[in-house]
């Protein structure tokens, strides 16, 4: 059971999230590295333009995919694809720890 | 009045203008609707006023299907009423409709010929709301949680003020006192005797355990026994026509529906005191407790060509809870602590006072509102709609009871598309719930296993053996649940249902009974 599921509810606006279990599981499917990258840099951007806070603005993105359905099952977890993308795209030191 | 067969001479006919068979929720519903009228009527009940083991046996079957965990129907006065939780609910509108996504779909009637039968189903049921799902909110003065229509709704549950009602009890007295409305104990009906060309039914052939044989001669014959025994009595009077009165199209006992019911997901809630208050019992100044879940909406139902499907939260209290220990500490639990354990709830107390000072407040703040507790854990609890399947039956089987009458065979069939969804909603409420970023949902691994039939609980909501229709091609009764081709008998109860919607079927067949009165009593 992904237990730290349980922490990060709510906490993606003040954290990287996902636990590495879930980041491992959509890598283990197929899940892009370089596209995992290529989103965070677009998120950055995005932010700096938008003057807004990183987490603030994946959050946005989250809620975005949950509302039009683009979700992924990670290990049972319904997920939002930008919060995958976002912490994969962290580097491996930063993501959080299982 | 009631009477008891066995105190009664062997051989006895009772004539009477109307024979209920049966006095569960529609059997009692429609005598009610009878007393001090013009019309004699025979009320007859298998077993006596209270449980009786080898009357009960006589419900034992053979299974060959899917396993069923156990039997709740119970035969005696009142029914299954005697043991129901008395969970209440309207079947939704696209639950009568013909969907082209589910087979067989699609009732002769809809809800708005129901709906002036409304009122009276609910009090008959001892409800005290009568009111739309989308009224509910604003009666109870609440808000509900901004889910996405599309997707989702809310959807309530009803229970009266007073608790489950329980119909034999609650109507023993009326009955008792009435002089048109006869009520027979232990009279287990073995055969309808049927006229030569199978076109009316003349007597009831009645018979106690102990041997009393007699019958019934009535105008107007309406079948009460529930979703499995409609269809075996019918299947066991094959005196005139061999396949069983009602069977020329060898739909009898077919379409067997339950509500497949299993634990769908876990979920985590970003605040639990919040989600326990939002999916909540709530408390009507009526005395009403409503029971708040989420049902799938239809849209979502035609897009992704789906049953309908509804869940419950349920949170499991986590025993180290303060607030739990502070109730066992005042005597208000159903578990007092014992010495040994009165330091350590003193301890719990003083250690989740935050929690502790949560409750006390609402219980001064909002007196109508349990208390809430930090759960172990939470899962959603789905019940769905069984797609109708002309393979799940009730037949007759090889060994017999001890009236020497053939048990029931019961093959339970479930298909793959009530897994489907039973996902399908699970996935819809862990993206509602993360849109509103009000908890996280992992789906259990059985959802995923697509290659397996799960194994589902059953709800013991017997339904769609005796199921209404258009025409004799479809189904067994009319629009008026008339037997096609018997001129005077009718079936009552759910196994008249063509579909089964997601809800608890009492109310239906508490409406549909009152219906089903208003026309015997426009036909005597």
């Amino acid at each position: 059971m992904c237990r730290p599921l349980r922490w990060i509810v709510g906490a993606i606006d003040r954290e990287p999230a996902l636990p590495r279990p879930l980041v491992q599981a959509y890598l283990a499917r197929g899940g892009s590295e370089r596209r995992a990258a290529a989103f965070l840099a677009s998120a950055r951007r995005r932010s700096a333009r938008l003057g807004v806070a990183l987490t603030q603005e994946v959050a946005e993105h989250r809620r975005a995919d949950f509302q039009t359905g683009n979700t992924l099952l990670l290990d049972g977890w319904i997920v939002a694809e930008s919060e995958v993308l976002f912490v994969t795209g962290l580097d491996p030191a930063v993501r959080p720890a299982a | 009045m009631i009477d008891d067969l066995r105190t009664v001479a062997s051989g006895t006919t009772f004539d009477c203008d109307l024979c209920i068979i049966g006095a569960g929720a529609a059997g009692i519903t429609i005598a009610r609707q009878f007393l001090g009228g013009p019309h004699s009527v025979v009320l007859l009940e298998s077993g006596g006023l209270t449980f009786e083991p080898e009357t009960q046996a006589l419900y034992d079957f053979e299974n060959v299907g899917l396993p069923r965990i156990r039997d709740t129907r119970y035969r005696y006065f009142g029914g299954t009423t005697n043991v129901w939780d008395g969970r209440c609910a309207q079947l939704s509108a696209i639950d009568f409709r013909a969907r082209p996504w589910v087979a067989y779909s699609g009732w002769p009637i809809n809800g708005d010929d129901l709906q002036p039968f409304s009122d009276a189903a609910h009090a008959a049921c001892g409800l005290a709301v009568n009111a739309q799902q989308d009224q509910l909110a604003a009666l109870l003065g609440i808000t509900l949680p901004d889910l996405d229509g599309a997707k989702l709704q809310p959807r309530f549950w009803q229970f009266a003020p007073q608790g489950p009602l329980r119909f034999g009890p609650a109507h023993h007295a009326e009955l008792a006192a009435s002089h048109n409305v006869r009520v027979l104990l232990h009279a287990n009906a073995t055969q309808l005797q049927a006229t030569p060309d199978g076109g009316r039914v003349h007597s009831v052939d009645i018979r106690t355990l102990g041997g009393v044989a007699g019958r019934v001669r009535a105008r107007l014959v309406v079948l009460c026994c529930g979703g499995i025994e409609n269809a075996r009595v019918l299947l066991l009077s094959n005196s005139v026509a061999a396949r069983g009165l009602g069977n020329d199209k060898d739909l009898v006992g077919r379409f067997l529906m339950d509500h497949p019911r299993r634990a769908c997901a876990e979920i985590v809630p970003r605040d639990n005191y919040w989600f326990q208050d939002m999916f909540a019992t709530y408390r009507h100044r009526t005395g009403a407790r409503l029971l708040l879940g989420v049902e799938l909406s239809p849209e979502l139902q035609k897009r992704e060509a789906l049953l309908n499907c509804g869940a419950l939260f349920f949170s499991k209290a986590d025993e180290t809870s303060g607030t739990l220990a502070l109730l066992r500490l005042l005597g208000r639990s159903a578990s007092t602590p014992a010495s040994s354990e009165l330091a350590r709830d003193v301890w719990r107390v003083m250690s989740d006072l935050d929690e502790v000072i949560v409750n006390v407040r609402r219980r001064f703040l909002a007196p109508g509102k349990d208390v809430i507790v930090s759960p172990d854990s939470t899962i959603m609890l789905s019940d769905v709609e069984q797609a109708p399947n002309r393979d799940s039956r009730v037949s007759l089987a090889g060994d017999r009871d001890a009236l020497n009458l053939q048990r029931a065979r019961i093959d339970w069939r479930i298909s793959d598309q009530e897994r489907r969804t039973m996902r399908a909603l699970a996935v819809a409420v862990g993206q509602e719930f993360g849109r509103m970023n009000v908890a996280r949902v992992k789906l259990d691994d059985w959802l995923m296993a697509e290659d397996s039939t799960p194994a589902y609980y059953e709800a013991h909501h017997h339904m769609g053996t005796t199921r209404m229709a258009a025409n004799p091609d479809s189904g067994v009764v009319t629009r008026d649940c008339q037997v096609f081709g018997i001129d005077n008998l009718y079936v009552a109860g759910s196994s008249v249902f063509p579909t089964s919607g997601h809800v608890n079927p009492t109310l239906t067949i508490v409406m549909l009974s009152l219906r089903l009165a208003a026309h015997l009593s426009a036909r005597l």
